[in-house]
Formats: C-alpha cells, structure tokens, sequence
C-alpha cells in the first residue's frame, strides 16, 4: 500500500469516526429538545383547548345566567320552597276571604320529562285544594294571583267548580265549591367536578 | 477543465495542456539532466491528475505472428513468450489478437508491438515514476491510428497512413481493415535536400518494403490507398510528384487545420477524445494509478461525508435552537391560557355546574311556563263573556282539565311540529241549565244552538261538542215532558264539552 493510499484510508477513516460522533451527538441533542418541544406544544394545544371550550361554556353562560338566576330566585332550579306556597295560599285566603279551604301537598317524586337531558333531574308535588267560594268571580281573582304569586312552577292540573243549589247572599256562604289539583314542579343540576 | 497529456517523439518529452478536448500549450523538455529535472518540478508543481503518455519513438517495433488458438494460462504464456523472443525483456510490450484465420486450424493472428532499446524513454520513464504522477497508460501513436481512420473518414481496406512528425521524421502505418499490420519512422534529411522530394522517396521505399516484406503482390498494391496528413501544406506538391510513379497515383491528402500544423497535436487531440487510456503500461505503473485513484476516491469520500456530516448537523442545531428558542414562549402561551381559562370559568366553578345544562334548564323551564299559562280561569273568564248574552243559561259545574303536551305515562310524543301545535291546551265539560224555554223544547234547543254557534267562534276554543241537549228528540230517546212543575225545568238541564286552543 502507498504511502499516499495509507494516508487517504486514515484520513477517510477519521473523518467517518468524525461524522459519526458529530451526527450521533447532534442527533441526541436533537431528539431531546424535539421531545420537550412538542411536550410544551402539546400542553400549549390543551390549555388553548380548554380555554376556548371554557370560553364558549361561560358565553353561553353569561347569555343565560341572568334568567337562570332569576329561576334560582323563584325556587324553581333548586330545591322547592313549600313554605312559600303556603304563606302565599294563606294570604289568598284572608284577602279573598275563603270560608272553607282544605289542601294537602304530597311528597316530592322524580318526574320525567321527554326532553331533558339526563344531568337534570325533575321533581314533582301534588297539591289538593279545596276551597267553598262566595262567587265564581273569586276563584277567578284568586287564580290569577296566586300564579303571579307563586313561588314555583306551577301546572293547573284539573279544577272542577260545582254552583250550590241554593245560592246565599252571605259573606261566609260557599255558593261555588272548588276543587282543584296542582302540580309544582322543580329540577335540580347535576353537580360536576371541574378540571382547573 | 485542464488535463495534460505527455508525448515523447523519441527525444524530447513534452506536456501537452489540454482544456476541453484542445491542446492549449505544449511545454517541450529535452533529454538533458536539466530537462528531467525542469519537467520533474513542472509536473510536480503543476500535473494532479493522473497521465497518458503517447510515444512516438523509432525504437517502437511491429511484428504479426500466427499462432495457434489457445486460452486462459496457456495464452498468457504464449504471448509473453513471444514478447520476449521479439522484445527481450522491455517491459513497453503489448500483444494483440486481430483476427482468427478463417480455414485450417483457426489460428491466431497477433500483433506484437512493444519499444526496445530505448534508453531516452527509460530514463524519461524513471523520471516519471520518480515525480509519483499516477500514469494513467502508455499509448503507442501508430496504435491509436486505428482511432484516426474514422476520424478522417478513411473507409479503405488497405490504407498506408503517411504523417510527418516532429523531429523531421515521418510516419508509415499500414493498416489493413483498420488494423496496424506495420508502422515505421523515417528521417528526413540525409539522402535529398528537398523535403518534398525526400518524402516522396520514402513512400516509394516504403510501398518497395511492403511489396517485398509485407507480402503485397502487384494487385493488391493497386489496392493500396495512402493517406497523407498534411500538417506541412506540401501534400498536393507530393501527390504531384507522385502522380508519374505506377500504382502511387492515388495519394489522397488529408489537409489539417491550421493549429493542428503539427502531427503531435493531432494524435493528443484524437487520443483525448478516442478514449483510448493505454496499450503499454506496465502493471507497476497501472498499480501506482489504481492507488492513486483510490486514494482521491477515498478522500474525497471521507471530505464529502464530513461535509455532509456537518450540513447535516447545523440543520439539526438549527432546529435545535429554532426549538429551544420556542420553549419559553410556548409555556407563556400555556401560562397565559391557563389564567385566562380560570378567570373565565369563576363563576361555573362556583356553581360547578355546566353552561350546557343552565342553557337546557332556563330553555326546558320556559318552555313549560309557557304551557303552564294555560289556567281554567281564562276559560272561565271567556265563558263568562258569552254568558252574558244567554241571559237564560245558568252554569251548574265545570270541570277542567289541562291537556299537557306531554305527561309522565300517558301522553304520545308527537315528532311532527303541526301535530303539536293542534293538541288541545285544555278541555272542559260544563253542565248547566235554562231558567226559560223549560217547558218548550224548539225554544230551549233553539236557545241552546244560539249559544254553541257563538261559543265554536270564539277564537279559544277549539271545539264545542253538545253532550246532552235540553231535550232528547232522537227517535230511539225516551221524551217527557209536563207542565208547570219543578221537575220540568230540571229536565231542561244540558251538557256541552269545549277542547281549548294551544296558545
């Protein structure tokens, strides 16, 4: 072998191990940084995500927040308010001056509404009501309030209004008896966990 | 790009510069010690790149032989015994098969050509050898005449190629189907002081030699066509002379242009694009160059791969730092969206609830307040309106009853929006009495029928149905009636039911 052949193999056979090592060195660094790279982009991508999701979620938020405060207030997204129904029915009754009033409210049961997604859960309470009225006029009067008064959802269910015989023109006389079936219905959310 | 190319006309050496395919310059060294030495520091100073040396010297020798058809080692045997028996031991030899006889044992007709006895080109030789130029090959120029046939367009069988070459000599190569049979050089200058005169006597005692030596009889010298390359301008004086010798009348001149004015140049020229790298060159010489070829290949490999070795790593480091660079904002970008998201999302966490299900909620709840309008005192009230105009009619009961769109376990869903729409809000059933037309039947029914027309008009109700009239007149109906007493007028009880319009 020549001189000049030697010298080429050696040189060429550095010059291998050199581009070896330069590009196993660079490599690994590259891959290093390249993985932490697209970690930081995948976390980046996340958080985007999930602020444009939240920021959709309290958009639609901020457009109904002030009507669903509002069905918070009246007790109807929440827990009902039985209390109230029977204050409001009881200032009904000295102001329309009902002489016979008979009611029971029956306990709260699920009620299932066709339309309502799983994550809401609807309830229902029957309320009886029997009442003796001195003209059909009252019960009129005393409807109208009591539904812009009342504290709920409430659904007429059924109401039958039966004249006396004898009509009396006395202020305790029960000429029209009133019986009548309600319903109130509530609903509650779905409490959930929020990633933060 | 620049090549060189050496031609040795058997006294001087001279470098031919070559720049695509053209000789640009000639350097000549003579065979002093002077001259070995100034062509060592040229060649070393300037030649890299591997050499063909082209030799034209008068020791350079021609012999056809015929020998039997052989292969493999016993070819190789034959031939180097042959070498020798005509070269001695030079090591410029060459043996070439031309052709095979075509009757008889099918022997081999070789030309042996090698250089003997030269010592000018041995010394030339060790000079090369010593400067380490890689000799690519050693061409012989009567050789490399084969190439010029072509190139002059020489179709002839039997041509006596005529060339002046430097050195006041000149060259006579016969080739018979474009192959050297013989090739000799002559001096000028002895017997005729005449150029002209003096070439032309040549080729008459070269035709002399071949007729005599080269087995030419008398017909196939008429055959015989030569060539003469004009690089002096004195062909057409030749052919001239010529013209009165038998059989020498045909001399076709092959004028050359003006820079290739020398036959030296002509033949580098042809062997730089014949392809033609060697004929001579001995195996220690062919060896140095195979060397000297793999050492650049592989220096030049190992310069390529580091260099695309590097490019690779400064586009990986770019990225690299195009990345690193990247990180600090991408975690404020993250940071930024982190903060954002919970600023946003306060108040949902709070109630930890989803916006999906408020916006269902309130939609659902609305809905249903909607629906839930629907209130028996509106019916009432409508009623009420009309009855003040059917002064006769006193209500008895009514029963109310809300028709919701839909029920826990008895209401059918309806797709079709239409259909909705025409369910019934509510429907009532209303008995009540006449307080006239008792104890007239056409009176109270027409009385009543007054009252259902008016009630179907009314823009709430959706249908008046008649349950029981004041009196029962169909034929299959059991009918009484009697005057003047209470139990009449009870009869003219009737009962209608009204199904309420969804508002």
């Amino acid at each position: 072998m020549s001189a000049s052949l030697k010298k080429s193999v050696m040189l060429s056979l550095s010059l291998l191990v050199f581009s070896v090592l330069l590009l196993a060195f660079s490599w690994y660094q590259f891959t290093q940084m390249s993985q932490r790279h697209n970690e930081a982009k995948t976390q980046k991508q996340d958080a985007q995500m999930r602020y444009f999701r939240a920021s959709s979620d309290a958009q639609l938020f901020d457009e109904y927040k002030e009507r669903f405060n509002v069905l918070q207030q009246k007790n109807i997204i929440g827990q009902e308010n039985r209390l109230s129904w029977a204050e409001t029915l009881h200032d009904l009754e000295l102001k329309y001056g009902i002489n016979r009033l008979d009611t029971n409210i029956s306990p709260k049961q699920p009620y299932v509404h066709a339309d309502s997604p799983p994550s809401l859960r609807w309830y229902a309470s029957q309320q009886n009501v029997r009442m003796g009225l001195l003209h059909e006029g009252d019960f009129i009067a005393l409807m109208t309030k009591w539904s812009q008064q009342a504290s709920g959802l409430m659904n007429v269910s059924s109401c039958k209004l039966t004249r006396a015989e004898e009509i009396t023109m006395s202020a305790q006389a029960n000429n029209v008896l009133v019986d009548c079936q309600l319903k109130w219905l509530s609903l509650e959310l779905e409490q959930r966990e929020v990633v933060q | 790009m620049i090549r060189y190319t050496l031609y040795f006309d058997g006294e001087h050496m001279v470098v031919m510069t070559l720049k695509e395919g053209r000789v640009v310059h000639k350097d000549t060294f003579v065979s002093s010690e002077e001259g070995k030495q100034a062509f060592s520091f040229f060649v070393m100073e300037k030649v890299e790149a591997p050499v063909i040396l082209l030799v034209d010297c008068i020791a350079e020798d021609f012999y056809l032989s015929t020998v039997p058809h052989v292969r493999g080692n016993d070819r190789k045997a034959l031939h180097q015994r042959l070498q020798r028996k005509y070269f001695g031991d030079s090591e410029l030899v060459s043996t070439r098969i031309q052709a095979r006889q075509k009757d008889e044992r099918r022997d081999d007709q070789l030309l042996i050509s090698g250089v003997n006895g030269s010592p000018l080109l041995d010394d030339w030789m060790l000079v090369i050898e010593q400067t380490g130029i890689p000799l690519q090959g050693v061409v012989s120029l009567p050789l490399l005449g084969e190439d010029a046939l072509p190139d002059l367009n020489i179709m002839d069988d039997l041509v006596l190629l005529i060339s002046p070459q430097p050195n006041a000599t000149v060259r006579h190569s016969l080739y018979v189907d474009g192959q050297l049979k013989v090739s000799r050089l002559s001096s000028l200058g002895t017997v005729v002081e005449d150029d002209v005169e003096q070439i032309s006597h040549d080729i008459e005692k070269t035709v002399l030699f071949l007729e005599g030596h080269a087995g030419l009889d008398n017909r196939k010298t008429k055959q015989l066509k030569l060539h003469y390359l004009d690089v002096n301008g004195v062909g057409e004086t030749i052919k001239q002379r010529l013209s009165k010798t038998p059989n020498l009348s045909q001399l076709i001149v092959h004028p050359m242009l003006m820079k290739q004015a020398d036959a030296a140049i002509y033949f580098t020229e042809l062997l730089a694009s014949s392809g033609t790298t060697n004929h001579y060159a001995q195996s220690k010489h062919r060896k140095h160059y195979k060397q000297n070829r793999l050492a650049l290949g592989l220096k030049w490999a190992g310069i390529t791969m580091a260099c695309a070795s590097v490019v690779a790593s400064i586009l990986l480091w770019h990225q690299y730092f195009t990345y690193q660079q990247a990180l600090p904002q991408l975690a404020k970008d993250t940071e930024s969206y982190l903060q954002k998201y919970n600023q946003r999302t306060g108040e949902l966490y709070a109630l930890k609830v989803e916006a999906s299900d408020v916006q269902q909620s309130v939609d659902l709840v609305e809905a249903l307040q909607q629906e839930f309008k629907t209130q028996p005192q509106d019916f009432l009230l409508q009623l009420s309106q009309v009855l003040k105009i059917f002064e006769y009619v006193e209500v008895k009961t009514v029963d109310w009853h809300f028709v919701p769109k839909q029920t826990n376990d008895e209401f059918e869903l309806e797709d079709d929006d239409r259909i909705q729409r025409s369910l019934p809000a509510y429907r009532a059933e209303v008995t009540a009495a006449l307080t006239q037309y008792s104890d007239d039947p056409r009176q109270a029914l027409d009385y009543v029928n007054r009252l259902f027309n008016v009630l179907r008009k009314q823009p709430n109700f959706q249908t008046v149905t008649p349950i029981k009239m004041p009196f029962d007149l169909s034929s299959d109906a059991e009918f009484t009636m009697s005057n003047g007493t209470e139990q009449t007028q009870n009869k003219a009880v009737f009962r209608f039911s009204v199904i309420g319009r969804r508002r």
